[in-house]
């Protein structure tokens, strides 16, 4: 059973079709890639599945039930996590303090005990900061615990965010460009993590738009234009579609 | 392992103790002492103003409504049913809280930017009609008088003196309370809403609920404050849901600085002596807080506290670093440590 599905997925900005009759199918364990052009609805299609955006038709399924039109919150309550293409961080708050807020869902602390600090509030709190110690440790960040956010380099907001998104424990991780202002040391670090997720069971969407870093890491590809599916298939049969050639050429000479 | 005291707690607990000695020696009538009693339970309503400014980002101009609908709770209860202040210290909050409750589920619902203040507004204005006009229930224009004072084991909290050290321990509780409450799930979850709600809501925190959730507190304290203010100047009237005290809150938290919890304490004691000073000018008010906001906004933008804080940093040196960084700093890590 795939642990997301969209069918006929659809949403209309105006008379445009920004997503366009989608279907989707992502097996529990896939890295799926989601490219296409500049305005090809990539960003959108996240917004659909995750609540962010209304679809104006189609439906969206995850882990067997429909969450069509379901609030994000509740989203990540089931597991699904989402970033986003602009890079998106608590700016004000610490390194920590961010995986620290990140840590919502993973939180079991009590408002009475809180207030009281009993002994157990400060055992749980202590268990929530180990995690985050491991979390910026995973991603690379325990040298930059103190720093504020906003301080960061891109790179480093990079890997914030995706430790951010992990401190809500995803079973699904879907990723908005997540490599956009990245050097290519860096982009291959951050495919680095993303395969190592992979491993410890959690399926990622990946959009982006890098052909090259996606062939590299995707188990499976689709490739959207105009809002609509053109192609989907390993790397090696995305590659050599003519489909998508012309829709990446085409664009290149519209540009 | 080095306990750490956040340097506002310094500050704020000098600044505490300072108040609570200076009656003995300065406030020597019963006006004087009076105006101490204002100083606290402005900076209770001040600190509840701050909560939606400062840690939900909002801002809300009913605020002074919830404050007199609080007031006028209790002196009604007590006046009509002969229930007691204590009981009335309670159902204020309670009433104030239910009906921000409602007005943050109007307003917090969809966006969150002018919603909030707008919708307040109009709650304000009703509020204060409503005080106003519905005469048999609110006593009309010159409201209701001969409220009781709350009574201690037959004693009746009357003095100025003894009110006005009642009053300083329920503050202290609140910002003891407030301050923990930022380490909470619950604060944490605002927190994060104020910093960024897209970003909120991807890692699960249910934007609205919170939000709404914490209005409704912030409406709550402010009803409390306001219920204190009855039972010791023993008479409301529309007046305390109207423009002046909005006014006054807004300076008290804007004089101290947002998004601190000492700044409003300091704020109050501030606005309370000197608009004493500026007695004789009564008749200009609004033309002097209006002035006192220009002023405070062109000029100190943060707010006293958080000027001092930074002074302060300074005097003790670079190594202190988190002194005038963001005053909600988590020290849970380092008691987290302590604990382990
Ligand atoms: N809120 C909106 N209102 C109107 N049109 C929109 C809105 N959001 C997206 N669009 C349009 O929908 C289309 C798809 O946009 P989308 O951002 O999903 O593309 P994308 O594939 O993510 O592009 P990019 O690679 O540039 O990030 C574009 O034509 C865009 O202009
Ligand atoms: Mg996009």
């Amino acid at each position: 059973m795939p642990i997301l599905e969209t069918s006929g997925l659809t949403r209309m900005f105006g008379g445009l079709s920004a997503v366009d009759e989608l279907d989707l199918s992502v097996e529990e364990g896939e890295i799926r890639g989601l490219i296409g052009p500049n305005g090809s609805g990539k960003t959108t299609a996240l917004n659909l599945i995750t609540g962010y955006i209304k679809p104006t038709r189609g439906m969206v399924r995850y882990r067997g039930s429909e969450v069509t039109g379901e609030q994000p919150h509740d989203l990540a309550r089931l597991g699904l996590v989402r970033t986003f293409q602009i890079t998106t961080l608590f700016e004000n708050l610490t390194v920590r303090d961010n995986v620290l807020h990140g840590s919502h869902l993973n939180n079991p602390t009590s408002l009475v005990g809180a207030l009281t600090r009993s002994k157990r509030f400060r055992k749980q709190s202590a268990e929530i900061e180990d995690r985050v110690r491991e979390l910026l440790a995973f991603v690379g960040l325990e040298e930059r615990i103190e720093a504020v956010a906003r301080d960061l380099s891109a790179g480093e907001h990079r890997y914030l965010e995706i430790a951010i998104a992990l401190a809500a424990k995803p079973r699904m991780l879907l990723l908005d460009e997540p490599a956009t202002g990245l050097n290519p040391e860096e982009a291959a670090y951050l495919m680095n993590l993303i395969r190592t997720l992979r491993s410890q069971g959690v399926t990622v969407l990946l959009v982006e738009h890098n052909m090259r870093l996606i062939t590299n890491i995707c188990t499976r590809i689709t490739v959207l234009n105009f809002g609509a599916k053109i192609a989907e298939g390993t790397p090696e049969e995305i590659v050599g579609d003519p489909d998508v050639i012309t829709a990446y050429l085409g664009k290149r000479r519209g540009a | 392992m080095r306990l750490r005291i956040p340097p506002g707690w310094w500050l704020g607990g000098l600044l505490l103790l300072a108040v609570a000695m200076v009656p003995l020696f300065l406030f020597t009538n019963t006006y004087n002492r009076g105006l101490l009693v204002l100083i606290v339970i402005y900076a209770i309503a001040g600190l509840s103003l701050d909560y939606i400014m400062g840690e939900m980002g909002q801002f809300s101009f009913g605020h002074a409504a919830f404050w007199g609908f609080g007031a006028y709770v209790s002196a009604k209860l007590a006046l009509d049913l002969g229930i007691s202040p204590w009981i009335g210290f309670l159902a204020a909050p309670a009433a104030a809280g239910l009906v921000g409750l409602l007005i943050g589920y109007i307003a917090l619902r969809r966006t969150r930017n002018l919603e909030l203040a707008i919708v307040t507004l109009g709650f304000g204005v009703l509020a204060w009609t409503v005080a106003l006009r519905w005469r048999p229930v609110t006593g009309g224009p010159s409201g209701l008088r001969q409220v009781p004072p709350p009574s201690l084991f037959g004693w009746e909290i009357r003095s100025e003196l003894a009110y006005f050290y009642f009053a300083l321990l329920l503050l202290l509780g609140i910002v003891f309370l407030l301050s923990r409450l930022r380490t909470s799930r619950f604060g944490r979850g605002v927190r994060s809403i104020h910093e960024n709600e897209d970003l909120a809501k991807s890692i699960g925190v249910a934007a609205t609920k919170y939000y709404v959730l914490a209005f409704s507190f912030a409406c709550a304290l402010v009803g409390f404050s306001g219920a204190l203010y009855a039972h010791h100047f023993r008479f409301v009237n529309p007046n305390l849901l109207g423009l002046d005290y909005m006014f006054i809150f807004l300076i008290v938290v804007l004089v101290g600085g947002t998004g601190t919890l000492w700044g409003p304490v300091m704020g109050a004691a501030i606005f309370v002596l000197v608009s004493e000073w500026l007695r004789a000018l009564q008749e200009y008010r609004f033309v002097i807080f209006g002035v006192v906001l220009l002023l405070v906004v062109l000029f100190m933008p943060i707010g006293v506290f958080p000027a001092l804080q930074k002074v302060a940093g300074r005097i003790r040196g670079r190594n202190d670093e988190d002194t005038d960084g963001a005053p909600a700093g988590d020290d849970l890590a380092l008691e987290a440590e302590k604990a382990r």
